[in-house]
């Protein structure tokens, strides 16, 4: 009976303040989909990074003169490493193949050269991408090769990409749920205010405190709820409909824009979750001075 | 029942509401406090559901010091004291039934319960016939039945009452005055905060006379005053 007359009090609140419920709404949802948007954009940077450590290859590219007897020797060293899963000679002639199989379309690119511009390497993959730079200085020493690269470099500057993207958009989805949870305490108050005769006479009559603020507090929750809701709900369209296409057009990057419904369902308890704390804090806002009466 | 040792209570733009006030009343009491405005009565009635509280000295109401009363007891404390005003504070877009069911809904009561009491006590105030009526279709006099009705619905111990009449014809105040003096004759304490002549003279109750937030009289069976 007490949860019938609560939630019928809330559902009465909110449809008398239809507009300020709205606003507190959208206003919810927009700052939630941030948040969101930040959970999923570092979930791509994850995969992107994922995808490409799975690549990282080390190529020691070889002196012209080092002579096979060297590159044997280097081999073999190499090959002893515990870090090192695998390593490829790759001569001259099957880098030029490469070469001109990556830049199949523009001819002027491969044309002027011939294979004996370009070095004969060793492409060593390791077993664990965060070994790279360990084993590439210890390959730089060696005789036989003239430079070292690897993909590292890249990986580190998409890192750093994401950290100062992530820090910009939880900034600003930050200030939006501080702006929405002001929002609610505003469409609380105002529901208040409608009702402040009520309170007086609940007041009087000796209804509890916590009897008087529920039906608020659940409005706030409520709204905030909704909220999230509306934000999850895009959450999910865009990983059914623009990831999965996105996904297809860049299929050579690797399952980029491919989440678990773990992944997923952890985004969406996340925006559940601090929407209920916006709500809540709105809600306790609005509440602070009329708690003291 | 009622019992308040030495209480002022300054207010914080300096007015001296109360000074020195020492009461007594006991179970079934019906006690009226009269005054000029301004003599400290509403103070005083304010003391007794803990809206307000005294700078100094202690309120005892039903046995508890409401001076070491806790915040989240003082709705129970309420429940005990039912409160009727000169303004009725009925809410408009309930009706006569709904305004004093609420009453009872609010504080918890079962809806059984509230279905059972609310006509009987209707009844009680004379307004069986009205249950559905908006509080705007009814007369003044009326109107405060539903709202002494409210305030007595849950029973309570005492019922305090703030120029119940201060808005109401003299032929209606007296109806109202029978009202009050059957709850008392029901055993509930009545304390009534008034100006009005006629009704103090013709009850010959207890009267405590404040003037300036001191008690100048306190009389059984007395009248409002000599001479005023």
């Amino acid at each position: 009976m007490r949860l019938g007359y609560f939630v019928s009090e809330t559902a009465t609140n909110l449809r008398r303040n239809l507009l300020m419920s709205i606003a507190a709404i959208s206003t919810v949802a927009i700052s939630l989909l941030l948040l969101g948007g930040v959970q999923i954009l570092s979930m791509i940077v994850n995969n992107v990074t994922l995808s490409w450590e799975a690549r990282v290859e080390i190529s020691a590219y070889l002196r012209d003169d080092a002579s096979p007897g060297e590159i044997q020797a280097l081999q073999e060293q190499l090959s002893g490493y515990s870090e090192v899963e695998d390593v490829t000679y790759v001569s001259k002639t099957q880098a030029y193949a490469e070469f001109k199989e990556l830049y199949r379309n523009q001819p002027e690119f491969y044309e002027p050269i011939g294979p004996d511009d370009l070095p004969a390497s060793l492409r060593v993959k390791l077993t664990d991408a965060g070994y790279t730079e360990e084993v590439a200085d210890r390959i730089e020493g060696a005789p036989a090769v003239e430079d070292v690269r690897f993909g590292g470099e890249i990986i580190k500057r998409l890192l750093q990409v994401n950290s100062l993207l992530r820090t910009i958009t939880l900034a600003m989805s930050l200030v939006l749920m501080i702006a929405s949870a002001a929002l609610i305490a505003n469409t609380i108050r105002l529901a208040i205010y409608a009702r402040r005769d009520e309170i007086g006479i609940m007041k009087l009559v000796g209804a509890t405190n916590w009897f008087i603020r529920i039906p608020f507090m659940l409005e706030g929750v409520f709204a905030a709820l909704v909220g999230a809701i509306v934000s999850s709900a895009i959450v999910v369209a865009a990983d059914a409909l623009l990831f999965s296409r996105m996904g297809e057009a860049v299929a050579f990057l690797g399952p980029v824009f491919t989440f678990s419904a773990g992944e997923i369902a952890s985004v969406l308890l996340l925006l559940v979750a601090v929407g209920c704390v916006v709500g809540l804090v709105g809600s306790t806002l609005a509440l602070r001075r009329f708690l003291e009466v | 029942m009622i019992k308040t040792t030495n209480v002022s209570k300054y207010y914080k733009d300096g007015i001296r509401a109360l000074e020195g006030v020492s009461i007594d009343i006991e179970k079934g009491e019906f006690v009226f406090i009269v005054g000029p405005s301004g003599s400290g009565k509403s103070t005083f009635i304010k003391l007794l559901t803990k809206e307000e509280d005294p700078t100094e000295g202690k309120v005892f109401v039903a046995g508890k010091d409401l001076s070491t009363l806790p915040g989240w007891r003082v709705p129970y404390l309420r429940r005990n004291v039912g409160c009727v005003f000169q303004d009725f504070k009925l809410l408009p877009n309930k009706t006569v039934f709904e305004n004093v069911a609420f009453g009872l809904e609010v504080i918890g009561r079962p809806k059984a319960m509230v279905r059972r009491q609310v006509p009987q006590i209707l009844e009680l105030v004379g307004l069986g016939e009205k249950l559905d009526r908006f509080p705007d279709e009814l007369s003044g006099g009326e109107q405060q039945r539903v709202s002494i009705a409210r305030a007595f619905v849950n029973r309570p111990l005492i019922l305090v009452a703030d120029e119940p009449t201060g808005n109401l014809d003299p032929a209606t105040s007296v109806g109202i005055m029978r009202l009050l003096d059957r709850i008392n004759r029901t055993g509930t304490t009545v304390v009534m905060a008034t100006h009005d002549h006629a009704i103090v003279d013709s009850m010959r109750r207890r009267v405590i006379e404040l003037e300036n937030g001191h008690i100048v009289r306190d009389q059984s069976r007395g009248i409002y005053g000599v001479g005023t």
